[in-house]
Formats: structure tokens, sequence, C-alpha cells
């Protein structure tokens, strides 16, 4: 995933609420540039068409729409995927490929045509919302189409934003994310994040929660999964290791998974090789206790913090088996003689 | 001395040191990546108010999440109020969502841990 550089993904039902979580958290994050911190307006602009054709044209609840966004380079790569009734295919595909042969010039004049003939579809769009992804990204559009039966097709739809004016290379990574798609699915991933952790970004990781089907278990499992998510993000932004030095912002990746019975956390972070044993024994030393034990080492950690947390109380794990009430599963991938990445992963019963 | 009003944000709690009322609340969501930070500015005004010697003294704990590093604040909080509970009338009650039993348990738990009665009660 690394190589694809995907940054965000989302795989589910959109709700309105969702989609406004997501872009407010590409605003602050996704797009913006790391330089000049300011939002790239067309990368923007063309997530929130892409996102507006999932909910638009997402059938049933159980339709599953799919967003994901990646950087490669000087590139942005923007993947939509939603089930479409299989009268819509040709359609689309039409537009997309008369889209696809026009110039620039041409392509101005017939989003005029367009806007003036105001033909809206039926779904309240005009297709001017195609021809401005076009214009806005300057590439092509990329599109495929898989039959799920004959009724239905999930319509895949990439657009790829260039930061760089002269550069006119289009990777096209449809297979590759349609793969990832579909791996995803099977693992039943939810979210994914990859980039940079801070406790700015751990409240728009609760507000985009707060939205997905899990908001809909009993209250004190969602307070539980909210708990258990606060402690693993913040996990990441004290503990983590930063490798460019900024200390407020550190690499690390962030799933969601599982379904309406099992809500599954997984993060991971970069994390210094002599600190391994001390991380290892500790969620060992938690994970062979019973509640009973747990308690009371919660209570006597609680009155006696030990010294080598001192950033953190040194509850956390202690606290992550006592609500979850199931074990702490982790692992340790060296990356080079100092370094290793760090991955835990926690289930919460529904 | 003056009372303390501090409004709550995504990740720190509404704070209100009344000490005309002698009363105190912690409402909404607690947890800032620097905990102590946050809390130590309060534990002192709550320090010196209560060496003012109130003749009563009200808690409220309204909290919906706490992080573990604003644990160990709140056994703090609760320990500056153990110290006075003896010359002066003091009611802890402790507020939790119907149903959240972790709550409850945190409750209870302080209450255990500093001695401090605490009535909870559910919303």
């Amino acid at each position: 995933m690394q190589e694809l550089g995907l940054e965000y993904l989302y795989c589910g039902h959109f709700t309105l609420n969702l989609t406004e979580s997501i872009l407010s958290f590409a605003e602050n994050k996704l797009v913006k540039n790391e330089e000049t911190g300011k939002v790239n307006k067309k990368t923007y602009f063309i997530m929130v068409e892409s996102l507006q054709n999932i909910t638009r044209h997402q059938k049933e609840q159980d339709k599953e729409g799919f967003f994901a966004l990646q950087k490669l380079n000087e590139n942005t790569v923007i993947t939509s995927g939603n089930y479409i009734s299989a009268e819509e295919v040709n359609p689309i595909k039409e537009k997309i490929e008369k889209i696809n042969s026009l110039t620039t010039d041409e392509l101005k004049n017939y989003y005029m045509e367009t806007l003036q003939l105001n033909s809206l579809s039926d779904k309240g769009g005009a297709g001017l919302g195609l021809i401005e992804m076009a214009r806005k990204s300057r590439n092509k559009l990329v599109y495929d189409f898989v039959m799920i039966n004959p009724e239905y097709h999930y319509f895949y739809f990439q657009t790829n934003i260039c930061s760089n004016v002269n550069n006119s290379v289009c990777p096209n990574t449809i297979t590759q994310v349609k793969e990832i798609h579909e791996k995803i699915s099977e693992a039943k991933i939810k979210l994914m994040y990859q980039g940079l952790f801070s406790q700015e970004s751990l409240l728009e990781f609760i507000k985009m929660f707060e939205n997905t089907e899990h908001s809909k278990s009993e209250l004190s499992i969602q307070k539980k999964n909210i708990h258990i998510l606060i402690e693993l993000l913040q996990n990441i932004s004290l503990h983590g290791l930063s490798l460019n030095n900024n200390k407020n912002e550190k690499p690390g990746i962030y799933t969601v998974g599982g379904d309406k019975n099992i809500c599954i956390f997984t993060t991971g972070n970069f994390i210094e090789n002599n600190k391994i044993d001390t991380v290892k024994n500790k969620i060992d030393y938690t994970n062979s206790l019973n509640s009973l034990e747990l308690e009371e080492l919660y209570d006597k950690t609680l009155l006696n913090p030990p010294k080598e947390s001192i950033k953190g109380a040194g509850l956390g794990f202690i606290d992550m088996r006592l609500k979850t009430h199931s074990k702490i599963n982790y692992c340790f991938d060296p990356i080079n003689d100092s370094t290793s990445f760090f991955t835990v992963q926690l289930s919460i019963v529904q | 001395m003056e009372s303390l009003v501090i409004p709550h944000t995504d990740d720190t709690p509404y704070v209100n040191l009344d000490i005309e009322k002698g009363f105190f609340v912690l409402e909404n969501c607690s947890f800032p990546e620097d905990a102590a930070g946050f809390y130590t500015p309060i534990l002192e005004a709550l320090k010196s108010y209560l060496a003012m010697a109130p003749k009563s003294f009200t808690c409220e704990i309204k909290l919906k999440y706490f992080n573990t590093s604003s644990a160990k604040q709140l056994l703090q909080l609760f320990e500056i109020i153990r110290q006075i509970s003896g010359h002066c009338t003091t009611t802890v009650t402790w507020f939790y969502d119907k149903g959240d039993k972790d709550m409850q348990q945190a409750a209870e738990r302080y209450s255990r841990l500093s001695g401090v009665v605490i009535v909870t009660k559910e919303n």
C-alpha cells in the first residue's frame, strides 16, 4: 500500500454527515500543501464532486460506496466507487469518452453548451461535474465498470491532479485501487488513513467515526469505541517516533474494520528498537492478567505511575484490556537497525 | 480570589469553580494530550479556594469520556477534596450516561482510592 501512496480510504455507506467529516478532514489534512499550508482548491473541488457522485448514486443502505485518495509524487489521485444500475453504464461511458476526446478549448465550449442546455438529469447532476473534473484536473478521466449482477454494476471513477503544470504524465492506478478495494472488503476494513497523526487529526477521526455504522451500537458501546480510539491514536501522537523532527505530528497508520457485531481498530507507528522490549513486556504482562488482576494493576498504576511512562500515565494498555475484555494483539516489524514498525489491534464486541 | 470558568473545547471540559456558591463542575469530554498542563492551574485554584475553609462544597463530574492521562489528574482532584472533607460539608456527584458501566466503575474506583464519598447518578 505504501508504494501506492494511499493516504485515505473509506468503504461503506456514505451519509451526508460522513461526507462532511471527510471533507473537513481533507481540508485540514489531505489536500493541504505541506509547504504553503494552503488547501489545493482543485483537489478539494474534485473531492467534493467525487463524494457527491457516490452519495447521489447510492442506492440502498447495503450498496457500499468507496473513496480513496492517493499521493504519488506530484500527483493526487482520487478514486470513487459506487453501484449503478445496468442501464446507466452506457450513458456514463459515452459521456466520459466524449469528455476524454476533447481538447482544452473544446471542453470549455462543451461545458458552456451543457450549461445552457441545463438539462438536469433525474439525479440532480447535469454531467457538468464530470466536465469540470476533467477541466480542473487537466487529465483524462479514468473509469471502469465491474458487473455485479445483471441489474447492478460497480462504477470506478478516477481523477488525477498534478501539482506540476508542466507534467502531463497521468498514472492510472485504477487496477491497483480495485485490488485494494477487494482486499479491504474481504478484511472488512471500512476506513484507512496513512499519514501524520496529531491531536487535531484525532478530533477529526472521532467525528468521522461517529458518522460510521459503528455509531449505531448502543450508547455505552459507542463510548467504549471512542475511548479506545482516543487511547490508540494518542499512543501514536505521544509515543510514536517522528521521522522528520516534527514533534507534533507522527507518521502512522489507522484502520477501522469489522461489522455490526465487532469493531476492530488497528494502529501502527514507528518505534525505536531499544524501546521494543519495554512495550512488549508491558503488553504481554497486561494480556496475562484476568479482570480482577487488571483492576488491581490499574489502581496501583493510578496511585504510582511508573517512571518510564512520563508522557502518558502508563494506564493505556491496562485500560484498553479492561474496557474491551479482549487481548491486545500486536507485532513489531523491523525497518532498519534502529527502527521498527509497531502495530496494535483491538477488538470491541458491539 | 475569583471564580474560574473555562469554556469547553473538543477535547477539554467545561470547568466552573464558583467560589460564591462553593461549587465546582467538570463537564463534557477530557482527553487533552497534555492533561497535566490543562489540570494543574485548575487544581491549584481549587486548592487555594478550599484553603479558605468554605462551609460547604459541592462537586459535580459530568464527563462523557476521559483519557488515561486525565485519569491521574482526576485522582488528584479527589485527593484535594478529601483533605477538606473533614472540615466542611462536601457533596460529590458523578453523573454518567445510562448504561455506561465504564464510567460508573470509574467513579467507584475514585471513591475507593481517594476515600471521598462519590454519589453516582445515571443521566
